[in-house]
């Protein structure tokens, strides 16, 4: 008898033991998770082999769904792992017809590539009501910290200091100039044909006073001194927002929309420059996907500018019948502008 | 015949046609314009259609091109190529406007416009079209931060936060490294190599605590019995001062003090002089404090000022009690003197 109670009691502790150390590893892949995403660098699976499974590596899965649980609770984020974007592109168009009419779903091929990264898990509806404006917070932002701007008075860097009373304070954490025109790259590449060729995309970005070495905006708290277009492009590729492709590399190089400035050089031997294209890259299909995106250029497009009542500020489409259906034309616009498989959800 | 033909092919203008084919020909416009005019909702396809069909019509033969002479044909004739150019541009409009493909360029116009490179033109400005391109100020920097939250409002992206900063969770939050704990156990390895050099406090024991006790204990007896020696009383300035030595004055002034606590001396201040005088006593007895006597405490200020003004107002020339040798306290393993 007496064993026996010993042996239920040892099997207590022991269970308590691993539920303990459960715990503790799940914690600690949190904490490299965040401390990752603060460089918006993936989080290789390797990493967390090493860091935090140690020597109980089989334990990935629970360690993983017990991570996920403490950071959407606690952070309303979630840990997800990137896909390769090579799968995506080889739907030619016939099979994306073929798929949708025949109800079949994409077979979920091994697309993953063992990088990590944290994304939002709050509901779209939720992150874009966060997002707009309010008057009242702003009011009372502006009460509290009277002397917020004298903080920087002698730099008259604006960048990082207007506030529109948004619940999320986005000037404050993050960059909000460096992501707007990161999306508007990301947008680019989708209304092009899901490629742009680097030619086509620099003499955009020199319309939108962004030449190669001119300066990314960035706010006087930043981390970094400053930054040029080129540095971000690389910046992004490194991050996984973006991928480079030298023409005439994988399939067939080129862009799927005929444009008029486009030069197709092929990569050379007689010393002629190389042309480059640009791609969406694994972490822009997790962040955001191309269904929001074309849902920000369309709702985007559909503002009319210096119309009465329109909020300056405002971050979406205003509700009325007129515009969602101008919203909804400009969509299959993009849809069909995209070319190719239909527009993919966040994955 | 077809030299005719050819002939009047290159004839302008013949106001002398035939009047039948002139009037075939007007009905035949008539039949275009009004099919024209009639159907607003021509596809582009029928447009062209028609316009290959007048073109046919104009064709047949080359008689009926070459026909066009008359003024009243020509002036069908320019009507109806109106009216095709008018179909044609609005078609093109349609196609702009969103029922059909997507036109980057004016996307990137309009992101120009947003962000403030441009001041946006109102539809009551539509008159100004051609100030249009003046008004846009290529020096003006463009507002990112506004397109940037647009973006986020759809986008799953999560704040990049420095969270190491934040006080409440220093402790649980900060990145898991394993080199940082390499670094801890190196710093303490140095430590430990200069530890023989490393200087300690100097510790004190009892011992040396002891040792002081005596030396006091020693000059207060000395004091007594120099006291003693002297009849009557005496001016405790004369009596402690030592005019070549503030500190042993004050060391004096010290051991005297116990003397007092004591009991065995006593403090007065002389009643015809003024003078602050002392002179040893008899101790008092449990008896007397019982009955009542009580013990003062005396607060004297004894500074340097005050040492040179005794010695100038009471003309101390010689200290009645011998200067003691430098006291050798040995605390730990230094001497302190």
């Amino acid at each position: 008898m007496e064993n026996e109670r010993e042996g239920g009691e040892q099997q207590e502790i022991a269970v308590e033991k691993a539920q303990q150390d459960l715990e503790r590893k799940a914690r600690d892949l949190v904490r490299l998770a965040l401390f990752h995403e603060q460089r918006r660098t993936p989080l290789k699976r390797d990493e967390i082999s090493k860091k935090v499974l140690g020597s109980s590596s089989r334990s990935f899965n629970v360690v993983f769904a017990a991570a996920n649980a403490i950071l959407q609770k606690t952070f309303g984020m979630e840990l997800v792992e990137l896909h390769s974007t090579t799968a995506d592109k080889e739907i030619s168009e016939k099979d994306a017809e073929m798929l949708k009419t025949a109800g079949v779903k994409k077979k979920a091929t091994s697309t993953g590539t063992k990088n990590y990264i944290l994304r939002s898990q709050l509901d779209p509806a939720i992150i874009e009501k966060a997002l707009s404006p309010d008057a009242e917070i702003r009011e009372l932002e502006q009460s509290e910290h009277p002397d917020a701007n004298e903080e920087f008075a002698e730099d008259d860097n604006p960048i990082g200091t207007r506030s529109t009373g948004s619940i999320f304070a986005w000037h404050n954490a993050d960059q909000l100039p460096s992501v707007g025109i990161l999306y508007v790259i990301l947008a680019l590449i989708l209304v092009e044909g899901r490629v742009i060729n680097d030619n086509d995309l620099r003499n955009i970005l020199k319309r939108l006073q962004l030449p190669p070495n001119g300066p990314v905006p960035l706010s006087s708290k930043s981390s970094t001194q400053s930054l040029t277009i080129d540095a971000y492009l690389s910046q992004l590729t490194r991050q996984g927002y973006l991928e480079k492709h030298r023409v005439g590399n994988t399939r067939a190089g080129g862009t799927k929309r005929g444009r008029p400035s486009q030069h197709a050089n092929a990569a050379n031997d007689d010393g002629t420059l190389a042309a480059y294209e640009w791609h969406w890259g694994p972490r822009a299909m997790a962040e955001v996907g191309e269904r929001a995106v074309a849902e920000f250029v369309a709702e985007f497009m559909a503002v009319r500018l210096g119309e009465e009542g329109v909020d300056e500020d405002a971050v979406g489409a205003p509700d009325d019948e007129g515009t969602r259906k101008r919203v909804q034309g400009i969509f299959k616009g993009i849809e069909r502008a995209a070319s190719g498989a239909p527009l993919a959800d966040v994955r | 015949m077809s030299d005719d033909e050819s002939a009047r092919e290159h004839v302008e203008y013949d106001p002398d046609q035939d009047p039948e084919e002139a009037r075939s020909i007007r009905r035949q416009f008539r039949h275009l314009e009004q099919q024209l005019t009639d159907s607003q909702d021509l596809t582009t396809e029928e447009v062209a259609e028609k316009l290959r069909s007048a073109n046919k019509l104009f064709k047949h033969g080359k008689l009926i091109f070459a026909a066009v002479q008359a003024i009243n044909e020509a002036t069908k004739d320019s009507n109806l190529l109106v009216r095709f150019s008018e179909i044609s541009a609005a078609k093109a409009r349609a196609m702009k406007s969103g029922s059909g493909a997507f036109d980057v360029d004016d996307f990137v116009a309009r992101l120009i416009t947003y962000m403030g490179g441009r001041k946006p033109v109102s539809p009551a400005d539509d008159e100004d079209e051609d100030e249009e391109e003046s008004e846009y100020h290529a020096g003006a920097p463009l507002d990112w931060e506004r397109i940037g939250r647009r973006a986020l409002a759809k986008s799953r992206r999560v704040p990049a936060m420095d969270f190491i900063r934040c006080g409440l969770h220093v402790r649980r939050l900060g990145p898991l490294s394993i080199e940082a704990k390499k670094r801890a156990v190196a710093k303490r390895a140095v430590l430990e190599k200069n530890k023989d050099d490393m200087k300690k406090p100097q510790e004190i024991t009892e011992e040396d605590i002891t040792r002081s006790e005596n030396e006091t204990t020693k000059n207060v007896a000395t004091v007594e019995k120099i006291l003693g020696a002297i009849e009557g009383q005496v001016n405790l300035f004369k009596f402690v001062i030592n005019p070549n030595d503030f500190g042993q004055s004050v060391e004096n002034l010290f051991y005297l003090s116990f003397l007092i606590r004591d009991g065995k001396c006593a403090f007065e201040i002389e009643s015809e002089t003024g003078e602050p005088v002392i002179m040893l006593c008899e101790q008092p007895t449990q008896e007397d404090y019982d009955d009542g006597l009580l013990k003062h405490q005396m607060v004297l200020e004894f500074d340097l000022e005050t040492w040179q003004r005794a010695i100038e107002v009471f003309d101390i020339k010689e200290a009645m009690i011998p200067p003691r040798a430098k006291s050798e306290m040995r605390i730990g393993q230094k001497w302190y003197g």
